[in-house]
């Protein structure tokens, strides 16, 4: 249990790094993916329903993103871990899950995500609420597409990668 | 004492409301620890990030190369009427440069830094120098060019935080070069530059530089900020707008300089 928790802790750790320092020379537009909250979506998205490791997995998520972030510690982890909730509940709801579920609630979870976080930012800094409006020009599309076509991939390699490794454990077995 | 399971809600809860009390109350020396540990390998990410975008370029641009390297054939010949041409004028410039000894460092007291990575949700960047190296809040980063890169917001022990001019906070007074024009040049987000606040007779063209006026702290006077881009003038606005083409490019950048003194 606590070596699972280290190794999350680490994961997200080095999944924020790799967010500012090396997608960043892949930004189209300005925009780059947000690498820690589409695993966030695919551990909870393959973890069991009635597990509870995926809130585990959104503090974390959260709290690397508030660091990295420079603005308040919570805003973060608050949003994820009520997305992580809703995420859920749709999960026990869908009978189903195929591709056009899966992009329906990643292209949900990544628009509730970046609009709950503009909202808290603008409420925040006391902005002009012309900056929340803001975020429906192009770049915000092109910021849903780009984490929508790199959430699906990985999710399929992913998904893919626990396959392959059910074969090796049923050949072991059989063995 | 066996607690229930309301009861444990309750006190992971209140448990989780202090953690993020203290993250907050202590947020500058928990910043500085994780980002004192993660420099070295964010530097590392960022090289790569380098090495391997410079390569893809290359590859996705390699029929490019093929036309490029006709078209320089020819223009290498002409080039080589000019050299001996420059030759001549070499031997004139550098006179004049002993002259007038325009060098950087003889401008502005410098410090050269080492860019370290980006922010998430904004645009800074941070750089390797902190209190520590006595960097200050508010001084003026730029790069060998002379072109300014944005300001320091935030400074930790080991490292500081540089908002960059496209930043939505950052506006900056500036004046475009030649015209005695001032204006205001305000950060749009991703790396895009409004300049503002130019009055409706003033002709500005594609192409003119920007460079501050010195009105702000900090910040001397005649720094290129960008080139003009694209004109938005509209009837009913009492000023006219323009987008500003920066002078850097944020994936090339590894290191500046701040200027400390000027």
């Amino acid at each position: 249990m606590i070596k699972n928790i280290l190794i999350l802790i680490f994961f997200f750790y080095f999944l924020v790094l790799i967010q500012g320092g090396f997608l960043i020379h892949f930004n189209i537009l300005g925009k780059i993916p947000n690498l820690v909250l589409i695993f966030l979506f695919i551990f909870l998205f393959l973890e069991e329903p009635r597990s509870n490791f995926g809130f585990f997995s959104a503090l974390l998520a959260g709290f690397f993103l508030d660091l990295y972030s420079g603005n308040f510690f919570g805003q973060n982890i608050l949003i994820l871990l009520i997305l992580s909730y809703l995420l859920k509940r749709s999960l026990f709801l869908v009978k189903n899950l195929n591709f056009i579920w899966l992009s329906l609630l990643l292209t949900s979870f990544l628009i509730f995500y970046n609009l709950s976080l503009t909202f808290i930012l603008t409420f925040e800094k006391m902005a002009d609420i012309s900056q929340f409006q803001q975020i429906f020009k192009a770049g915000f599309f092109i910021e849903i597409l780009y984490n929508l076509i790199l959430g699906i991939t990985l999710f399929y390699f992913l998904s893919f990668l626990k396959k392959v490794n059910l074969w090796i454990n049923i050949l072991k077995i059989k063995k | 004492m066996r607690l229930s399971l309301r009861q444990r809600k309750v006190f992971i809860f209140l448990v989780g409301l202090f953690a993020l009390l203290v993250f907050n109350l202590y947020q500058r020396e928990i910043r500085n620890f994780f980002y004192s540990l993660s420099l070295p390998i964010q530097k590392f990410f960022w090289q790569k990030g380098q090495g391997v975008s410079n390569f893809l370029k290359i590859i996705s641009q390699i029929d490019d190369f093929k036309k490029e390297s006709e078209e320089l054939k020819l223009k290498n010949q002409e080039f080589l009427r000019e050299i001996s041409l420059l030759r001549e004028l070499e031997k004139e410039n550098k006179t004049l440069r002993e002259a007038l000894n325009l060098n950087l460092e003889k401008e502005f007291k410098l410090q050269i830094v080492e860019i370290s990575g980006k922010n998430l949700f904004q645009d800074s960047i941070f750089i390797d120098k902190g209190e520590k190296d006595g960097i200050r809040e508010g001084l003026a980063l730029i790069n060998q060019s002379k072109a300014l890169l944005g300001k320091v917001e935030k400074v930790y022990d080991n490292y500081s935080q540089v908002i960059l001019i496209s930043d939505p906070k950052s506006t900056i007074p500036v004046k475009i070069a030649e015209k005695e024009v001032e204006g205001i040049a305000r950060g749009e987000g991703n790396f895009k530059i409004l300049l503002d606040l130019i009055p409706l007779e003033t002709e500005v063209q594609i192409g003119d530089l920007v460079l501050t006026s010195g009105l702000a702290e900090n910040l001397p006077k005649g720094l290129l900020v960008g080139k003009i881009d694209k004109m938005l003038k509209r009837d009913i606005e009492s000023f006219q707008r323009a987008e500003i083409l920066p002078f850097f490019e944020i994936e090339n950048l590894k290191f500046a300089f701040l200027i400390l003194d000027f």
